[in-house]
């Protein structure tokens, strides 16, 4: 295969990546905001927009994580939110720190999914706790530690590693890949 | 590499810069979405109401099969209430009759504001934990306007928050945000509900106002919302005596978890 074709093959295959990472972004939100709702226990959800940002994370790094950060929770602000970009800060933050991990980890295991998961649910609450704390809504923190953000991580580690599988799968497909043999 | 890894955290700084402008700018509130947001909701709402939908047809189909065991007692205790209705339905229809006449006597004035149904069905819910806003697909093009009261056949749900071309959000009257001054429909004590983060309504009394559980408690006149909207019941009373205060915990009567199909209402024309 020459230099040229190899070019062409592996920058096609970076546009169909984003544009299949744009598309599991949506259907995410869309299934969030509708059948997901059915994932309450006690009223909490699993964050499923972590998961997503987690797996890709662990597997592909900061810009990835960051990137779909971002995006879904710019979507979510647009629908439900009222500042634009909380949730868009809080996510793409997350995605960027967790993906900092990228280098250091096994990624066909299934345990950086569950430490990730529990971590970023921290760091996004903490996150979009600061920021709601600034707009003048008062939660009182340790009621929101043991209500929301406690049974959250642990439900979302849960779960995490199942969806990593998946996306893991999705991921070693060989138009996803940008590994040529 | 390493050059790459810090442009990227270079871009990433100046879109977090970025986001804390827009948060400060646009968390005083709006009411009206921009072109843009418009744009993506009218087309997300369609595409999210078809898995809603799909959502409560699951739903519904497990709960018959569930709940067969319990059809044939139901069926019954239902019956029987249905006669027990019946024959209070005919008194308070003869009541309704009396009361019209002896109206008409006195010249009364009909002074229940009228108002405009527009029905709605739910197409989304905050997928967050913290807040519980969620979205109808009813807007602009319906006569939807922000601040119009939101209610099912049990009581008030909310309140327009925002409203686009064809969907509006709606604040539950559940949120932590959201806040309604009520009055007590026994003894007329008025006072403030608002909501938290665990999904419950909180009322907060004056310490001298006569409340025990199972008082009804409706909307007051000087709230967002139109007057006589029903809430709930007490569910339980707290005295806090330092702060002077009793706090109430409301038993809404719409099941927030089970909403479905919502009223928008408003006034159709202003008493007087």
């Amino acid at each position: 295969m020459g230099e040229s074709t190899l070019n062409i093959e592996l920058s096609r295959r970076k546009i169909v990546r984003i544009l299949i990472i744009s598309l599991l972004i949506l259907i995410n939100f869309i299934l969030e905001s509708t059948l997901f709702q059915y994932t309450r226990v006690f009223g909490v959800k699993p964050d499923f927009t972590i998961i997503l940002i987690t797996s890709y994370a662990i597997m592909r790094g900061s810009a990835f994580g960051g990137f779909i950060g971002l995006f879904s929770g710019l979507l979510q602000d647009l629908i439900f939110g009222n500042a634009m970009g909380i949730n868009g800060l809080s996510y793409m933050i997350t995605g960027y720190l967790i993906g900092q991990s990228n280098e250091n980890v096994f990624k066909d295991s299934f345990v950086p999914s569950v430490i990730f998961n529990i971590g970023a649910v921290f760091l996004y609450q903490h996150l979009f706790f600061l920021i709601t704390y600034f707009s003048k809504t008062n939660i009182s923190y340790t009621h929101a530690l043991l209500n929301i953000i406690i049974p959250q991580s642990i439900y979302n580690a849960i779960l995490g590693p199942i969806a990593y599988r998946l996306i893991y799968k999705l991921d070693e497909k060989s138009f996803m890949n940008n590994k040529i043999y | 590499m390493r050059f790459l890894k810090n442009k990227l955290a270079v871009i990433t700084v100046i879109i977090a810069c970025a986001l804390i402008i827009t948060v400060a700018f646009t968390s005083k509130g709006r009411t009206r979405p921009t072109t843009f947001e418009s744009f993506v909701g009218s087309t997300i709402t369609p595409v999210q109401k078809v898995f809603f939908k799909t959502g409560e047809f699951f739903k519904n189909t497990f709960g018959t099969i569930f709940e067969l065991k319990t059809l044939k007692k139901d069926n019954k205790t239902l019956t029987e209430e249905v006669v027990k209705l019946k024959e209070e339905n005919r008194k308070l229809y003869q009541m309704a009759l009396e009361n019209k006449r002896l109206r008409d006597l006195l010249e009364f004035k009909e002074s229940n504001p009228k108002y405009e149904y527009i029905g709605a069905s739910i197409t989304g819910k905050d997928p967050g934990n913290w807040f519980d806003i969620f979205t109808i697909d009813k807007g602009m093009k319906n006569d939807v306007e922000v601040n119009d009261s939101v209610i099912t056949g049990q009581g008030l749900v909310g309140r327009v928050i925002e409203v686009g071309s064809n969907y509006s959000k709606v604040m539950a009257i559940i949120d932590e945000r959201s806040s309604i001054s009520v009055i007590v429909n026994r003894t007329r004590d008025t006072g403030i509900v608002s909501g938290n983060v665990n999904s419950e309504l909180i009322a907060v009394m004056p310490l001298e106002s006569d409340i025990v559980k199972g008082d009804d408690i409706i909307t007051s006149d000087f709230s967002t919302f139109y007057k006589g909207l029903y809430i709930g019941k007490v569910e339980s009373v707290e005295k806090q005596e330092r702060k002077l205060q009793k706090l109430v915990k409301i038993k809404t009567s719409v099941d927030f978890k089970r909403l479905e199909e919502v009223f928008v209402i408003k006034q159709a024309t202003l008493a007087d």
